[in-house]
Parts: structure tokens; sequence; C-alpha cells
């Protein structure tokens, strides 16, 4: 009766295991692309081949007579959705001079992740920022990260140079949380900024 | 037994202070026109059944004081928690015993009567009638109550007293509406990742909003046009802070800024027929406004009939023919538009983003149609940017936000008032999709704070929220998304239905482990 029942159990395991399935980062994005239901099994999201790993770093680059630097690094999470999925995240720090104009290194999960913004090809990262409080200059957008390969690489293999653009998304209430209207986005709007790795 | 009910009756004489037929010959009286000092039962009117008990269970005290509103500017307290109300054909007023402690020599009233302003809207203004006390008979030998004085002095001045705080008016129409008021507190979270305070606990913004609950109703057929509250009423196009529930109504203010038509008063459930009685409402606006009753499950029905309205169809057959382009499209309903041409209007983009439409909360709006395609153009690198085939977060706070508006606009015919007539049409590849409400005004309060009193910060664990749900299944997806914001009630209070091709609606629904259950046809061809 023992080994009745242990049997059950084993079999009950596996076939758990058999229900819950897991992408890898390109799989996901081709579901999402291909506005194709992903199936409910699907419970991890992987980077499996380390497609994130050529974004992870300190990134630098100006525009007129700002400096700006972006800090990405990996992270994995789980929610009510995923038992486990793999993302990006990113900071950014923009300087003028020696004054900090805006500085969220400090800042507790931004949470830009790729399920906010998807990767369209293995050489782009799209993050979206809705940050603190656009009354006083932050934003509410979309980064779009685009890597170029270094010099005799191939398309996903480590690059050196980035480009970064912001996309401003329409607002959101915006109106409410601002009673003189939102500021200005410290990031000029669909302009491209070549970054290099620091 | 009976010294007792004549007691009784003597003292409600007494709080009336009012004399039979008599013009009152003082100047400042004068103005007051009818103003009659003999008693009148007035109690036989639900209205003011359900005022007073209204007030009296807001006021469970034993003292006097403490069922009383002290009134700063003139230094007394003023007896809310009993009035008389006296209503004839061209005038009204209702008037209430004043404590003031540093007078024994006379007694004193509070009237609130109606006025006209220059636009022949009805308005209160407050009189202080005071009479020695030496004047009045022996209330015990007297079933009238009648005063014996002629000195009676009654004066216009200026009062702070609010007829009870707890309960508001506003105008719908051609009814006057009353609410019950409680104020609750509201901390608003800024959900996880905020600094700790003293206490260890997560911090949180004090705040608070209101909740009306409509108590009784008297219409008036005839009417007045008067409108209220600061509704801009050149479009609708506001946002008002939940926070300030008398935008769009009023209080009886004693100062005269209420408008008011007094012409009849009829039960709830009828209206005037015009020439000083009343007539059963039936699906008149007097029977309409009573929106706290429940709805009951979205109507699948509702949604069939849309979809025999021609003229809606031909406009959403227009938008059918743009599926496949990479930008969206779409227009507003206003069913209860007056002039037919305007019903529908084509919604505009945003001047910084013409792919994306800029959909205007409107409290005019019954509906909302638009197209959300597959994928908008190519970003500034050339990748294609994937779009959302439901319903998006935005449209969700645009639908929410237009029905709470449309809760409070006086503007809006009774009949386009019901919650169910209102919806949000989503065009994609999909499919057509509807969602309804079926919840009442006080959902809606607390759903429109949930979105507007948010952080940044949350409002961005949403957007990825939605996102992640929708990308499983959009259908499902937004489902779980309302119920994520709006709490597992939501389940309950939105119906999303999809219109097939053959013209049956398919409700979509989760099931209790939070999944979409299959489909099931509600309406058949």
């Amino acid at each position: 009766m023992r080994y009745n029942f242990l049997i059950v159990l084993i079999f009950l395991s596996f076939f758990k295991m058999n229900a819950q399935q897991t992408l890898s980062v390109e799989e996901y994005h081709d579901y999402v692309y291909n506005h194709r239901d992903l199936p409910s099994t699907v419970t991890r999201i992987i980077d499996s081949n380390n497609t994130f790993d050529k974004f992870i770093g300190s990134w630098g680059g100006s525009l007129n007579g700002l400096d700006y630097y972006f800090y990405v690094s990996k992270f994995s999470d789980s929610d009510d959705i995923y038992d486990e999925y793999e993302s990006l995240e990113v900071r950014y720090l923009i300087t003028q001079g020696s004054t900090i104009i805006a500085d969220t290194r400090q800042e507790l999960s931004l949470e830009t992740s790729m399920f906010l913004f998807t990767m369209p090809n293995t050489q782009t990262a799209h993050f979206s920022v809705i940050d603190e409080d656009r009354c006083n200059g932050e934003m509410i957008g979309a980064f779009h990260l685009v890597g170029s390969p270094s010099s005799g690489s191939v398309l996903g293999e480590v690059f050196n140079e980035m480009q970064v653009a912001f996309s401003e998304v329409p607002g959101f209430f915006v109106e409410n949380w601002c009673p003189n209207g939102p500021t200005p986005n410290q990031f000029p709007k669909d302009v491209i900024i070549t970054l290099t790795k620091q | 037994m009976r010294n007792c009910f004549v007691a009784i009756l003597a003292l409600c004489c007494l709080i009336s202070c009012e004399k039979d037929d008599d013009y009152l010959e003082e100047e400042t009286v004068s103005e007051l026109g009818e103003f009659e000092i003999n008693s009148h039962k007035t109690n036989d009117n639900p209205l003011d059944n359900i005022i007073k008990k209204a007030v009296e269970d807001s006021k469970k005290f034993t003292s006097t004081i403490a069922k009383s509103t002290f009134d700063s500017i003139n230094g007394f307290y003023i007896d809310d928690s009993r009035y008389n109300h006296l209503k004839t054909e061209n005038y009204e007023s209702f008037t209430f015993n004043i404590i003031d402690g540093s007078d024994s020599l006379n007694t004193k009233y509070l009237v609130l009567a109606t006025k006209h302003d220059s636009l022949q809207q009805i308005y209160y203004q407050s009189y202080l009638a005071v009479i020695p006390k030496a004047d009045f008979l022996d209330i015990d030998s007297s079933e009238e109550g009648k005063i014996l004085s002629q000195n009676i002095s009654i004066i216009k001045f200026e009062t702070a007293f609010l007829f009870s705080k707890t309960l508001e008016f506003d105008r719908f129409g051609d009814c006057l509406r009353v609410y019950q008021v409680t104020e609750t507190p509201y901390c608003i979270h800024d959900d996880g990742d905020e600094p700790l305070g003293n206490n260890g606990q997560p911090t949180c913004r004090p705040g608070s909003f209101k909740t009306r609950v409509l108590i009784a109703s008297e219409c008036n057929m005839s009417g007045d046009g008067g409108s209220l509250g600061a509704i801009d009423p050149s479009d609708g196009s506001f946002y008002n802070d939940p926070n300030d529930a008398s935008s769009g109504g009023g209080y009886l203010n004693p100062d005269g800024s209420t408008p008011f038509s007094p012409d009849v008063t009829c039960p709830m459930g009828s209206i005037s027929d015009g020439n000083g009685g009343c007539i059963d409402g039936g699906g008149l606006p007097g029977s309409t406004v009573d929106e706290p009753e429940p709805l009951g499950d979205p109507n699948c029905e509702s949604v069939a009939n849309q979809n025999e309205d021609a003229a809606l169809q031909a406009e959403i057959d227009k938008i059918k023919t743009h599926i496949g382009e990479k930008k969206e499209y779409g227009f507003r309903d206003r069913t209860n538009e007056i002039n037919a041409n305007d019903r529908f209007k084509d919604l505009e983009p945003y001047p910084n983003d013409p792919a994306k439409l800029n959909i205007d909360i409107n409290a005019l709006n019954i509906g909302v149609i638009h197209y959300h395609p597959k994928e908008f153009p190519e970003d500034i690198f050339g990748n294609k940017q994937s779009g959302v085939l439901t319903f998006s977060d935005q449209d969700i706070g645009v639908f929410i936000g237009t029905l709470y508006q449309s809760s409070l606009d006086t503007r809006l015919d009774p009949m386009s008032y019901d919650l169910s007539n209102y919806y949000i049409t989503m065009i994609t590849e999909r499919g057509v999709f509807t969602l309804k409400f079926s919840g009442n005004k006080s959902d809606l309060i607390r759903m429109n704070a949930e979105l507007i009193n948010q952080s940044p910060k949350v409002i961005r664990k949403r957007k990825a929220k939605f996102k992640k749900y929708t990308q499983r299944n959009p259908e499902e997806g937004l489902l779980k998304y309302l119920s994520y914001v709006f709490g597992e009630s939501a389940n309950n209070l939105f119906g999303l239905f999809k219109t097939e091709d053959d013209g049956s609606i398919s409700k979509y629904k989760l099931n209790e482990n939070d999944e979409l259950e299959e489909p099931t046809i509600c309406h058949e061809i």
C-alpha cells in the first residue's frame, strides 16, 4: 500500500513537472510579436541563451551638453504569473558638468523589463520608464536600447557600442498628478544618443 | 395619552412658529411673500420623512446641544434634528429651532425660505425669526399653538449653518436629489518600495473620498432649467477630484447659492403632472434616478441592441476597413445628443503621436469605439512595435472616468443616465469586443479613486502587470487586470462580450481559479 502511494506521488510529480513549461527569451518574444497566446503551462521565462548579457554593464554618452549614463543589469523574479522570469532593468544618471540632473541609481527595482516592451531582435531591448514625479521633470516613455556589434563580431555577440533613444508614451492621467502640467522630459524625444561601454 | 399627543403637537407647532394666511408687514419680511405662521404637517411627504430620518440617524445623542449645529457667525446653536417644512404652490421654507443661551427672553428660529434670483432660479435665503417668549399662548390650552404676539421680528441674516452636513443636494434634470454623505478615510499606498514610517509600517499619503447615497428625489417636470456644479457646459471635458463630491452638486446653502425648484413635491417614483398633482413616474425621469440600486449582471442584450443600431454599426463598419493599418482609428458615440448629426465624432490622435488616439474622458460620451492595430509604425531604429489586441489600461481608465463623471453630470437626460447604457468597444484582428459595466455609483467612486490616487510607481507596476497578463491572452489578461486593479469584485462588475461575425454574442468570464472560461454564447441570431 505504501509503495502504491509512492508510485502515485511520483507519477503526480512527474505529471506536474511536465505540465510546466519553460520558454527562452527568444521563444517568448516570438509568441508576443506574432500575437500568439502563451500556453497557460508556461511558468518560466529564462535567458537560456544569455541574450541579455551583451546589454549588461555601464554605458555613457553625451548630447547637447548633457552626459547620459545607463546602468543595465539582469535580474530574476517571480510573481503571480510566472514562477520565474529573467529580465533586464536599467537605471540612469544625467549630469551637466558636475550638476546632477537626474539620478535613479538608488531606485529600488525600476523593473523596466522585457515584459513592458519587447525585444524585436536580439540586438534591441526596449525598456519602459514611468518614473517618479513627472511634474518635476521626469518621464513617461520608453527607452530603445540598440546594440551595435563591435568590429569583427556577428549579430548577437558582445558589442561595445550601443544607441539609445527615448520615445514618449502618451500620458496616463498625467494631468491629475501635475496641477500645472507636466514638465519637459530630460531625454530628447526620438533623438539617438550613442553610448560606449564604460 | 391624549395630553401627550397634544403636547407633541404643540411642540411641533412651536417649532414651526408660522402664522396662517398672514402676510408679514415688516419691510424685511415682505420679501418672503407667503410667510405662514401656523403649523403645517408635511410629514406625509416621503421626501421630508427620509430627510428627517437621515438627520435623526446622524444625531443619535441625548442632549439638545449635541444634536445641534453651532453657528459660528452668530454664536448660537441650531437644532437641525427637527424642522418644519412648509410648502405651498409658490413658497417653501424650512424652519429650525435656535438654542441661544444668551437670550432668555426670546424664542428664535432660523427660516430658510425660497427666493428667486434675476434668472428666476430659486435659492434659499436665511431669516432670523425672533418672538418674545411672553407672547406665546399657553401651549397646553391650544391645539393650534397660535401665537399671540404681533411683535415677530424677522430679518435677513447671515449664518454659517448648513442643513445637515451629512446631507447634500443636487439638481438632476428636473429633480432635486438628496444624498446621505459619508466620508471614508483613504490611505494612498504606493505599494511597496516605500520608506518605512516611525512605526515600522510602510508610509502612505492620507486622503479621503465621499460616498453619496441617494436617499430621496423630488421631481418637477416643469423645471426651471437650472444647472449646478462646476461642470464646463461647453463640452463636459473635465476631471474632478473624487475628494470633492460637491462638484456637480451643492449644499442647500442658506446663503442662496443652490438653485432649487420647489413647485411640486412628489413621492419617489412619481412625478409632477404639472397641475400640482403627482402621477406614477413609470419609466420617466423621476423614477430613473435611483441609481444606487444594483443593475445586476452585465447585460448581453444591451450589446445586442447596440448591434441592431444601424447608424452605430455603419460607423463601426467604417472602422473595420482600417484593420491591418498601423494606426488607431475610432469615434465617440453621444446617443443623447440632441442633434443626430453630432452623435458620432471621430477621435483625434495625440499631436506628438499620430498613430495613437487621444481619448478624452467626457461625461457625454455614451460609447467610445476604436481600433487597435496589431503593429504600430517602426521605431526610430526600424524595429516593429507591437500593439495590444484588447482594451488598453488607458482605455479602462477612460471608461471608468467617463462612467464616474456621467454619474455626476446634471445635464444628462435621466433616461441615458443608466450606467448599463455606457460601453466601450474595441475592434482588433481578434474581433469586435465590448466592455460593459454593471456596478453602481459607489463602485465608481471607489474605482475612480483607485485609478487617479495612485503614485507613478504603482501605475508603472500596473502597466507591467497589464503587459504580462495580456501578452498571454488578451481577453483573459484584460479580465485579470481588472481584478488586479479593482479587486475580485471586478469579475462581476464588468462584462466582456465579443460580437461574432454572424451577430451572435459571446461572454468572456474568469472562473474561480482566475482562468478564462470557455466563452458562452449569451445572444444568438
